[in-house]
């Protein structure tokens, strides 16, 4: 067992207090209408591709987590799919495109949207990114980096003020995959994102791969970085696979979603529960989607260093 | 140092220009190969989905050409709504205008008939008609109106789109005389519960269609449609209602 398990399972065995969501408060938070507790375990990105294995089989899955964008639609199978999974499983929506860190006004049709899908999914988790992904009315389906700047800071915090607002809930800010070092990025990330926490009353979600990705890809410090964040601060944390670009001497890590969850980074996932406690954390895999049970493997893997019994056959497996 | 509104100006210009060693000001020589990360995620993104919206355009130009034409597409019809599961809305139009493919009609019919197929997947749920309540009508069918359920779509064609999506969509079959016909054709895609129907229809009976669509009484729709002798209208009604195309009727 690894330092962080045996922590863990100590910690709960001997009935020492752990730091739930509950027991927490929220500077300006509002009331969370509805969505039951997402648990201090780990779920799973949810793809259509695995919806007849699950919907059969009732894995033992904390939760799911779904990119809203892909629900705005009037009706169908997609709402049908979502109903069917939301009705056993406790749900986190994860958006990518109210573009927080965008220097325009936030799309107001669009988060109605995902205001519409909160009251009808009751999620127990709202989250979104530290990047902009609109300019000009124009959409860029990616997660565009932003300098940290005093003027960055403001602009994002005005967003998630109005963002829960509209939400009439906290959100969790998500730290980016960086990919370039920005001429006027002068605030460090974490020190960014916990100041927006504060100000606001939001969480914010952990990427440990982003972490990875940017410590290889920028020279952030890995761990500096997983030590540095505030325990209470951490409502989710999420773990992913991510591709290796070769262009001649130089190496860049492509944070695509597309690969089982690298040493390193579990590595830095045990530093980081160790020292905060059990989370709810979320394996995500977007892209070369795997069968269902390297997923699930991958869920039991973390659950393992969560402290949570796993199946025997999946902990073979993983 | 840039003020943010004008970083990502700069910023957004050069992730969608055509040209693709297009870089941000912002972004020094060095840097500039690691800028591609988000030039290749805004291209093979958007295209991949718009791949994913016209299975059988794609099928048809191949993976090579279909890169080009759609690398175009989002050249000039960028997405303007954050949710992505409608996008590709001018796709069609846009096959219909351009050199490259503006002679084949069969690219931007097909290409509607999946646009009325992904719109018929997402609209809004609704219970269709019963055939049944055509029955009760009895000499008052000729007044009555008929609401067209939220998910069925129209459309006709100068080829027999529907004959080339059916032999497309089933596989490796190649399109030949005795599977495709020759002559225009209509097409209704409905979505009565949770899967997409395409019926094929004859020319009249689109029209007769379309007329009720837009909300004329059936005795005018009838009008419409039979200048063509071959236009049967018990033959239509029953396609219609079997496809669930109606939400209401009303006298
Ligand atoms: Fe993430």
């Amino acid at each position: 067992m690894s330092d962080a398990a045996f922590f863990v399972r100590a910690a709960r065995e001997s009935g020492m207090a752990m730091h739930t969501q509950q027991q927490q408060k929220q500077p300006t938070q509002k009331s969370v209408p509805g969505g039951p507790h997402i648990p201090d375990r780990a779920g799973v990105s949810f793809k259509a591709d695995h919806r007849e294995e699950i919907l059969d089989t009732n894995p033992e899955v904390g939760w799911f987590e779904v990119h809203p964008e892909n629900y705005m639609v009037a009706g169908g199978p997609r709402h049908a799919m979502l109903s069917a999974i939301r009705e056993r499983y406790p749900l986190s929506l994860h958006g990518v495109a109210l573009s927080l860190a965008g220097a325009e006004p936030l799309d107001g049709d669009h988060l109605r949207a995902l205001r519409t899908l909160i009251d009808r999914y009751e999620p127990g988790l709202v989250s979104e990114h530290l990047a902009w992904s609109a300019h000009g009315r124009h959409y860029f389906a990616d997660l565009l980096p932003v300098p940290l700047s005093q003027e960055a800071l403001d602009h994002v915090c005005r967003n998630v003020d109005q963002t829960q607002e509209v939400l009439g809930r906290q959100i969790l800010i998500e730290n980016p995959s960086n990919y370039l070092m920005l001429e006027g990025s002068d605030i460090p990330e974490p020190e960014f994102l916990q100041e927006v926490a504060k100000r606001t009353g939001c969480r914010l979600l952990f990427d440990v791969n982003n972490v990875y990705v940017s410590s290889r890809n920028v020279g952030y410090d890995a761990e500096a970085y997983v030590d540095s964040v505030g325990a209470d601060l951490i409502g989710e944390i999420h773990l992913a696979g991510h591709a290796v670009d070769r262009q001649g001497r130089e190496t860049l890590l492509i944070d695509d979603h597309g690969a089982v969850v690298c040493d390193p980074v579990w590595n830095l996932y045990e530093r980081l529960i160790g020292r905060v406690g059990p989370k709810p954390t979320l394996v995500e895999w977007d892209t070369n989607i795997p069968d269902w049970p390297t997923l699930y493997g991958e869920a039991c893997k973390a659950d393992r260093i969560l402290g949570i019994p796993t199946p025997h056959a999946a902990l073979a497996d993983a | 140092m840039m003020d943010l509104q004008s970083f990502q100006s700069d910023f957004a210009k050069a992730v969608r220009a055509d040209d693709p060693n297009a870089r941000p000001d912002l972004i020094d020589g060095d840097q500039g190969w690691r800028f591609g990360v988000y030039r290749n995620n805004f291209f093979h993104g958007l295209i991949a989905q718009l791949k994913e919206a016209y299975p059988v355009v794609h099928q048809i130009l191949g993976d090579e050409g279909f890169a080009v034409v759609a690398r175009g597409y989002l050249v000039h019809h960028p997405p303007t709504t954050r949710s992505l599961a409608l996008f590709g809305d001018a796709f069609p139009a846009y096959l219909a205008s351009i050199s490259l493919t503006k002679d084949d009609p069969l690219l931007s019919d097909m290409a509607r008939l999946e646009r009325a197929w992904l719109e018929a997947l997402h609209a809004a749920d609704a219970r269709p008609l019963n055939p049944e309540s055509l029955t009760t009508l009895g000499d008052r069918l000729a007044e009555a109106r008929f609401g067209p359920h939220p998910a069925a779509r129209l459309l006709t064609s100068q080829i027999s789109v529907v004959d080339h999506w059916r032999v497309r969509r089933s596989g490796t079959i190649p399109p030949t005389s005795q599977n495709v016909g020759t002559g225009a054709q209509g097409a209704l895609v409905t979505r009565p519960r949770q899967s997409v129907q395409v019926c094929p229809l004859s020319v009249p009976e689109a029209i007769f269609g379309r007329n009720l669509f837009d909300g004329a009484p059936v005795s005018e729709a009838v009008d419409q449609a039979a200048c063509d002798d071959a236009f049967d209208i018990t033959e239509a009604f029953r396609k219609f209602l079997a496809a669930g195309a109606f939400s209401s009727v009303e006298i």
